[in-house]
């Protein structure tokens, strides 16, 4: 009789009694360990979350960390007035469990102090003013949240802007972190990872950099619905304090300024060519790009500016790339043929692929200058992307059922221009499993 | 033979030996991937398990699971065994698509002692039977849905570890997050 050893990985549930050794055994509720426990918690309301967390300090710690105070989301002055007076009173228990925090419409000021955002119009009464202190005071408050990973603020108005006294995160921390904001030497420590900014819904508010200045260093920044433009990373005097590791120092390298950001996600942002200038010295420390619901052609371009994204990711279910195949001559060989030969792009990943079938299989061209199918043109498409080192896809959802049962031959066939070429392929399904792999 | 009435001999930490049907011991996504190459026509060959003999398929296999006691896996397997002509809709990678209410089968099926019931949990989630986990899990809420406090600690046998000033503060705290 054949023996079948289970070699798989291990789930994580060996040892049911890990977490509490001494108190509870394996036939205890508390005995589960904390991600089964999780499991059940997250079936209960939020009222029978804080009746549960009553009980005791183990499922109170659990209910508060991973549920109650696991995303703190501010949207109204009155609620962030009663975060403030929780934290006064018992920031000690609440402060070092936070570690993402979501501001909605951060509310509009008039007192502004460079008036970089050019937008007429609208007058706001002294009313909206004093609103605008109070969040501004209270942000200053939460800057002292030593865990904080996330800062996520969203449907940012038209004209909102940080005044130029905050320098939040910055200042405040400037004492126990350091920046450096030499183009060359870039050691950060960081007062946020991840800074989350995206436009209120229906507008596109163009970046300025009181948006950025007021948060420090950050790893990966994420912008949605924004415009990038020719002011975007001006106002060089905070953008620079931001970087540096003092006030500024060296009015030599005040031009150098850059961001030691390393994952840029841009989400229906459109960049216009003024802002093409700064984007590579800026994001110069940029290793990871993503681009989402890229509108257009010049939108996709902006992808040149970062020289040392390694990695790049573009979102195939963009309107830019609808009928891609169909449209791939006319619009898209260009690019591809440029982007694929950069010397410093390792990895391409695509993702909502919704033309990889099994129908799809790429027709040889009779020369180089036929273009006559589509599949014609994905032959092209995918020699263009051989010439990469690594390339992954991830398919759409509907396209993931299609092709779950193609074989390896198949799979052989339909990237027939890969074969022979050094690049890697990986694909996925909408949900990360894998398809297929070449090596 | 064919693959589909194949049998799989799983052993329980205890020793007690499970002899059940592929199709039954597959609704384990874990098992499922462990036989993933085992039985299925002959393009194997990059499978982590041994494959020196391939025509001895009609040995059933013996898959050791040193984590779940015999008489948990023997309900586990009973569940197995009444829901294995039933496709639950997952996503890509397992993950059940709606929830599903629990049934009175299922109902009748869970209403045992707390410390099977934490063993149906651990093994479901051992053995990756996602619809089964979250049935138990849905079970154990419902044993805390509507109770104080001081009921739920009866339930489950909690001792109370705050102080009367720690429970009032928590009281306070926690409760900013339910009428935020």
């Amino acid at each position: 009789m054949r023996r079948l050893q289970f070699i798989g990985r291990k789930r994580q549930v060996q040892n049911p009694q890990r977490q509490q050794p001494l108190v509870y055994s394996s036939g205890h509720l508390l005995g589960l360990p904390s991600e089964l426990l999780v499991l059940v918690v997250g079936k209960l309301d939020t009222h029978s979350m804080i009746t549960l967390s009553l009980t005791c300090t183990t499922l109170n710690d659990l209910i508060r960390k991973e549920f109650l105070f696991k995303e703190v989301r501010l949207d109204s002055r009155s609620n962030i007035e009663r975060f403030n007076r929780l934290l006064r009173k018992s920031g000690n228990r609440i402060i070092p469990i936070i570690t993402r925090l979501v501001l909605t419409s951060p509310a509009l000021r008039m007192d502004s102090m460079d008036v970089s955002m050019g937008t007429i119009g609208v007058n706001y009464g002294s009313r909206n003013n004093a609103i605008e202190r109070d969040y501004v005071d209270c942000l200053m408050d939460m800057s002292f949240l030593p865990n904080l990973q996330e800062l996520i603020i969203l449907d940012i108005p038209p004209r909102f802007e940080f005044p130029s006294w905050t320098a939040l995160c910055k200042r405040l921390e400037a004492k126990d972190r350091k920046w450096y904001g030499s183009a060359r030497e870039i050691v950060p420590k960081f007062s946020v990872k991840r800074l989350d900014l995206s436009s209120a819904s229906g507008w596109s508010i163009p970046l300025r950099s009181n948006l950025l200045w007021t948060f420090g260093q950050f790893i990966e920044l994420r912008l949605s619905n924004m415009i990038i433009d020719s002011q975007s990373l001006q106002s060089t005097k905070y953008l620079y304090d931001a970087n540096s590791e003092d006030f500024v120092r060296d009015d030599a390298i005040k031009d150098n300024y850059a961001s030691a950001c390393q994952v840029l996600v841009l989400s229906g942002c459109s960049v216009q060519p003024g802002a093409l200038k700064r984007l590579p010295k800026y994001f110069c420390q940029v290793k990871r790009l993503e681009l989402y619901g890229i509108k257009n052609l010049s939108d996709l371009t902006v992808v040149t500016s970062f020289h040392s994204a390694d990695t790049i990711l573009l979102d195939f279910g963009s309107r830019v790339f609808q009928n891609f195949l169909h449209k791939y001559s006319g619009s898209f060989d260009g690019f591809f043929a440029l982007l694929c030969n950069f010397p410093w792009l390792k990895k391409l990943e695509l993702i909502n692929v919704d033309f990889l079938n099994m129908a799809n299989v790429p027709r040889e061209p009779t020369n180089s200058l036929d273009f006559s199918s589509y599949k014609v043109c994905l032959f092209w498409f995918f020699t263009r992307l051989s010439q990469l080192s690594e390339l992954s896809i991830v398919l759409t959802s509907n396209n993931s059922n299609l092709i779950r049962d193609a074989e390896d031959r198949d799979w052989r066939q339909l990237l027939n221009p890969f074969n022979g070429e050094a690049c890697k392929v990986s694909v996925y399904t909408s949900k990360g499993m894998l398809l297929h792999k070449k090596i | 033979m064919t693959q589909s009435d194949m049998k799989v001999v799983l052993i329980s930490s205890d020793d007690e030996r499970f002899v059940v049907d592929r199709k039954v011991a597959e609704k384990s996504l874990m098992i499922k991937n462990m036989l993933k190459h085992v039985g299925n026509n002959n393009n194997d060959d990059d499978s982590d398990e041994e494959e020196d003999d391939d025509d001895q398929n009609s040995e059933p296999y013996e898959i050791p699971i040193s984590s779940v006691r015999g008489s948990v896996m023997k309900h586990v397997l009973d569940w197995c065994e009444h829901y294995k002509n039933v496709d639950f809709p997952t996503n890509d990678d397992g993950d059940l698509i709606a929830e599903h209410p629990v049934s009175d089968w299922d109902k009748e099926f869970l209403t045992v002692d707390q410390e099977m019931l934490y063993g149906i949990i651990l093994a479901a989630n051992y053995f990756n039977i996602k619809p089964l986990l979250d049935r138990a899990c849905q079970q154990v809420a419902n044993m805390i849905k509507g109770k104080s406090p001081e009921e739920i600690r009866k339930t489950f046998n909690i001792s109370n570890d705050f102080t009367a000033e720690e429970e009032a503060a928590i009281r306070r705290e926690n409760e900013w997050a339910e009428d935020r």
